[in-house]
């Protein structure tokens, strides 16, 4: 593992654990942080979470990670599991880091 | 019993009094405008329907003002000059979150000083269906001989933080609302409405003119989801039919239905589902429509200002129609009366309905006065019993035979996980952790929790003062960290002084009547005497919770202040009694115990009734401490002790109840 993937696992591991801790915190999870599967889905038997908490989960990643999550990217894709979730903040890094 | 609407009284988005609504109706005008009244900067839409306004900071005790004084005026009743009358009539006001600054009970307190009214001044807050849902406790208050006269109705304003939750909820249309149409989504409006309703001989005898009847109202629980109604429409379905059988109105007899329809596409179908189920082949000969296109969602005052629109155009011998419509929805009427201006069409028996945050449902049946009215027999009264009591103290909850004292401070933390088992209770505030908590506790304890159709026949009546602190500081704190615009979606519905019922009867399959109303001081024992009047009145359920709930904020002073949760179960059914009844109850004016006292001693026959003192002049928990000391009355008469009385009294009003054992010698029932 080069020192480019090294970084890219840990920033994916801070940003999991901080997905993890806004479910937790912000929208109420009743699991321990480290519990929550980044497999597991955010809606139905997954974690329970219903429509108007997909709305918090969004502004709530937003304000996290400071990022703006345009309408047209917040998709059913998007909000379908933990693991999406991270994914959807690494792509931001990645777009914001072609810009620099 | 049906009772008289003699005067009405509105202040909408289509101007200042009843002849602008109508004028704006028959015009084919709404009162939608781009809001200008506060900054809608960062927001997608800046729709909202206003009243017309001098001042840039309306608040609802302006509006409701202003509108009662309207239909006092239109009643040709005058309280200034006539003390023995003020003394003898009511207020009751429904308000949602109203402009943020004031309890709901205080609003009303001050509209009731502006109006001269001397009797209770009562709240109703369950969200979107205060104002309907009012009109029945309204209706209780004439049914049950304590006024006169009531001044009933709601107010609410479109405030910068409705606004934004309502927005972040994604709930908002970028068009003008359009109920039942293409168009997806609603438009925020504001408002107050209020009726003077009087019994037809009081109206006959100080020859007023009946504008109509309100012949029946009812209440439902959706016990489904916190903003989400159920889809199946079920909830608005038992409201329907529970407003229609305490009107004697059978559903074929309907010629009009002014919906809640609120344009959101979640709304509309499940309301036109629940329209569906009561009315089945008859809604082709009837007609429906939503004002929501004229009027915007007046949250509070909507049902009231739909009331007053429907009985204007009632007068006219036509039917309000549905503006903005530009092509049917699936799952909804093809024609809402959809055309700019109202259609002929006599109505004998109109029915408006509203839905809400935390699953309520209201809905009233309204009737032209008839040339022959026919003679309805009294239905017999039930009598009621009590089941059990729970009180939350420092150390957990107790049962009905120890109850806990009320105490200042802060309560234990109840574990719901052993009451409710399998419950989702994620996300819960501390209101509704205490609230469900002492709710299962003893309907458990009664082995009460309702299984199958008895869900459909059990409610919760909850005396409550304020939002839940803990949801406040959860919404003040995302709009400081992400600002307005990205406001808390799932702590700003929690704010509505309903949703800690709600989420009970949700928990608990809890499908009958509810509601949540306030007279401040005293309000949990208000809930226990509106709830044993339903039980013994009515026939749409069978039990009753009457609860009483305060939460403590982080800035509270826990050294004179404290946090309640207790709650009464009222049964009809005997085999769950635990051995006590209610036999009387009685409801006055503001800080007059003693009165409220002799009436209920009165009506139960009783010249002398042992009291259950007041340990404190005022209690530490507002709402809840009443039904502390009813919890204590009712261990003193399984103690031995043959009729108790317990009362509370408030700047709002008073309220008695007189307990006794079973085999106590008492009038067979009150009145």
């Amino acid at each position: 593992m080069n020192a480019e993937q090294r970084a890219y696992v840990a920033r994916r591991n801070d940003v999991l654990a901080r997905v993890r801790r806004v479910l937790t915190e912000e929208l109420h999870v009743r699991r321990e942080p480290e519990e929550i599967d980044p497999d597991v889905a955010l809606f139905g038997t997954g974690l329970g979470l219903d429509s108007v908490d997909a709305i918090e989960v969004l502004l709530s990643i937003e304000a996290e990670f400071s990022v703006a999550i345009p309408d047209e990217a917040a998709g059913r894709s998007v909000l379908r599991t933990v693991g999406t979730l991270v994914d959807l903040v690494m792509a931001h890094d990645a777009a914001s880091g072609d810009e620099k | 019993m049906s009772v008289g609407i003699t005067g009405i009284g509105a202040v909408s988005a289509l101007g200042i009094g009843v002849d602008a609504l109508w004028d704006g109706l028959a015009h084919g005008r709404d009162g939608i405008v781009s809001i200008d009244r506060f900054s809608t900067e960062g927001f997608s839409l800046h729709l909202g329907a206003l009243v017309p306004w001098p001042s840039r900071a309306p608040s609802p005790v302006d509006f409701a003002t202003l509108a009662a004084r309207e239909a006092l005026a239109r009643a040709r009743v005058s309280l200034e000059n006539f003390p023995s009358l003020a003394k003898r009539t009511a207020l009751v006001m429904g308000t949602s979150l109203g402009d943020g600054a004031e309890k709901p009970h205080v609003e009303t307190a001050a509209v009731a000083r502006a109006l001269g009214v001397l009797g209770p001044a009562l709240s109703v807050s369950t969200a979107c269906t205060s104002s309907t849902n009012a009109l029945g406790l309204a209706k209780s208050l004439l049914d049950h001989g304590d006024v006169h006269l009531v001044i009933a109705g709601g107010a609410d304003v479109l405030s910068p933080d409705l606004f934004a939750g309502f927005h972040a909820l994604g709930a908002l249309s970028f068009a003008k609302c359009s109920p039942f149409g293409k168009t997806m989504g609603t438009t925020l409006g504001e408002g107050a409405g209020f009726v003077v309703m009087e019994r037809h001989e009081s109206a006959r005898q100080r020859g007023a003119t009946e504008l109509a009847w309100l012949a029946g109202t009812g209440l439902s629980s959706d016990a489904y989801h916190a903003t989400a109604p159920d889809p199946t429409g079920a909830g608005v379905t038992r409201a329907l039919r529970a407003a229609l059988a305490d009107a004697r109105v059978a559903a074929s007899l309907v010629d009009y239905v002014n919906a809640h329809g609120t344009g959101t596409e979640a709304n509309d179908a499940a309301e036109w589902q629940a329209l569906r189920a009561v009315f089945g082949a008859h809604l082709e000969a009837m007609l429906v429509s939503s004002t929501k296109g004229h009027l915007g969602h007046a949250q509070g005052a909507a049902g009231i200002l739909e009331i007053l629109a429907t009985l204007v155009c009632m007068e006219h011998a036509s039917v309000p129609p549905t503006l903005h419509f530009q092509g049917p929805r699936p799952r909804c009427p093809a024609d809402p009366v959809a055309q700019p201006t109202p259609r002929k069409h006599a109505v004998r028996h109109a029915v408006s309905s509203s839905s809400a945050f935390g699953g309520a449902n209201a809905a009233v049946v309204l009737s032209a006065v008839p040339s022959a009215p026919a003679a309805h027999a009294t239905r017999p009264l039930r009598a009621v019993y009590v089941a059990t009591t729970t009180s939350l103290g420092r150390d957990g909850l107790r049962g009905t035979d120890a109850p806990h004292d009320e105490c200042p401070g802060r309560l234990a933390e109840p574990s719901l996980d052993a009451l409710l088992r399998g419950a989702d209770t994620r996300g819960l505030n501390r209101s509704e952790r205490m609230l469900a908590a002492v709710v299962a506790s003893a309907l458990g304890d009664a082995s009460l929790v309702p299984r199958g159709d008895a869900r459909e026949r059990t409610g919760l009546f909850l005396g409550v003062t304020r939002s839940s602190p803990e949801s406040v500081a959860e919404l003040e704190e995302s709009v400081r960290q992400r600002g307005l615009v990205k406001l808390s979606a799932t702590a700003f519905p929690k704010l509505v002084l309903n949703a800690p019922g709600g989420t009970s009867t949700k928990l608990l399959g809890l499908r009958g009547p509810s509601t949540a109303i306030s007279m401040g001081e005293g309000s949990g024992l208000l809930a226990l005497v509106y709830a044993a009047r339903e039980l013994s009145s009515r026939e749409d359920a069978d039990t009753l919770v009457a609860a009483g709930l305060d939460e403590l904020a982080a800035h509270d002073d826990p050294s004179s202040r404290g946090e309640g949760a207790a709650c009464v179960v009222l049964t009809v059914h005997h085999a769950r009694s635990c051995g006590t009844r209610v036999v009387a109850t009685a409801i006055g004016g503001p800080d007059d115990r003693a009165f409220v006292e002799a009436e209920a001693a009165r009506a139960a026959g009783l010249a002398t009734v042992a009291l259950e003192p007041s340990t404190h002049a005022r209690g530490p928990a507002e709402a809840a401490s009443s039904l502390y000391r009813a919890a204590a009355a009712i261990a003193r008469i399984r103690a031995g002790e043959a009729h108790v009385i317990v009362s509370e009294a408030s700047p709002n009003a008073s309220c008695a109840v007189v307990f006794a054992a079973e085999k106590a010698e008492v009038f067979d029932h009150e009145r």
